[in-house]
């Protein structure tokens, strides 16, 4: 992919734009990144479309890394990875893990999208959002923070009320790997 | 039975059974303790559950000890004693049957509803954790690692303050 191809998106404050609205466009249909700015659910009118698009800072950052989009900033410099991901480390606690676990899904095939509205880090679709409308829940947690067993309880019965699989994902400090445990109440 | 509670002896710390026919129903028939010889040997918790339905008496020589001296004796040794006992007592009371595993950790091995005790293998780990103790990944990645190793699926008793139990199966997954 040549640097021309490259969609622009704009860093304002630490938030990540793209303004041009067909390639804003271009970017969400192929893999369901970032967000129309001011539409709030998953099935949207062409119409709706039409509008500039917010990535997410590990979005933005995945997207750059991949060489589909590069980053300016306000006055058109360009932004490097190394300082997007400084931006985003401050402004996102535990970043490094939840980027490794993004990368991880994507890497997967997955169409990994915020789950703040379930409670989680992330909702994570097989096809997309508005699509197949069963996305299991990953939240990520540090792997030296322990878990409190109201933690299960709350796993096992948020999984139960949405009927999403729940799923807790834990870097490995030393190996990086990605554990990912699933509770589930268990009819004794 | 003609005798409706069975006899046991407390002989350096160990619940022993020494009639033939309560070996045969207590062992065979509902599968508690190990055999030692001509001994039914019961773990400790398994030995406080049945006094606790009322199964079982336990002297020491001629003298009938409580359920309480006996939870005060074995909890000398074993500081989780009664956590394990309320998670066994939970899992018989729901028609189950536990084999209490040796350990700091509160664990049983369990099988699966209906199994068959002669001819099917356990199928759950049960590992119990307690309100207020928060656990640990490393704990939980060897516990998930443990059962792997031995084809059983992991299951969570969670206690609440007062001892109330519920369950929760955990997996490990690759998405």
């Amino acid at each position: 992919m040549s640097k021309t191809d490259r969609i622009r998106a704009v860093l304002v404050g630490n938030r990540v734009i793209v303004f041009d609205e067909q390639r804003a466009y271009k970017l969400y249909e192929e893999g369901f990144y970032g967000k129309y700015v001011g539409i709030s659910k998953p099935k949207m009118s062409e119409d709706e479309k039409r509008r500039p698009v917010e990535l997410s800072l590990l979005e933005a950052l995945y997207l750059l890394e991949k060489g589909r989009i590069e980053v300016v900033d306000i006055n058109g410099n360009p932004v490097k990875y190394d300082k997007l991901l400084d931006i985003a480390r401050a402004n996102y606690d535990m970043f490094d893990e939840v980027y490794e676990v993004y990368k991880d899904l994507r890497s997967k095939g997955y169409v990994v999208r915020p789950g703040l509205k379930f409670g989680t880090t992330f909702a994570v679709y097989r096809y997309g959002p508005g699509i197949d409308h069963a996305p299991f829940l990953v939240h990520v947690m540090p792997f030296e923070a322990k878990l409190d067993p109201i933690e299960i309880i709350r796993a096992g019965r948020l999984s139960h009320s949405v009927r999403k699989r729940f799923i807790i994902a834990v870097v490995h400090p030393k190996t990086r790997r990605i554990h990912y445990y699933m509770f589930k109440w268990f009819k004794a | 039975m003609r005798n409706k509670i069975a006899k046991a002896y407390l002989e350096e710390g160990r619940v022993v059974i020494k009639d033939d026919k309560w070996i045969n129903e207590l062992h065979y028939n509902k599968h508690y303790g190990r055999l030692d010889g001509n001994e039914l040997v019961l773990h400790p918790v398994e030995a406080l559950y049945l006094m606790h339905i009322g199964k079982l008496e336990v002297y020491e020589g001629e003298k009938k000890l409580s359920f309480e001296e006996l939870t005060r004796r074995f909890s000398k040794t074993d500081s989780k004693l009664w956590m394990r006992f309320l998670v066994y007592c939970d899992l018989r009371r729901r028609g189950l049957i536990a084999v209490p595993l040796k350990g700091r950790n509160v664990s049983f091995l369990l099988y699966g509803r209906g199994a068959n005790v002669e001819y099917n293998a356990t199928k759950y780990l049960v590992y119990a954790v307690c309100e207020g103790v928060r656990v640990d990944f490393k704990e939980l990645a060897r516990i998930a690692e443990e059962a792997r190793r031995s084809k059983k699926e992991v299951v969570l008793a969670v206690m609440d303050r007062q001892g109330e139990i519920a369950y929760y199966s955990m997996s490990t997954i690759s998405l």
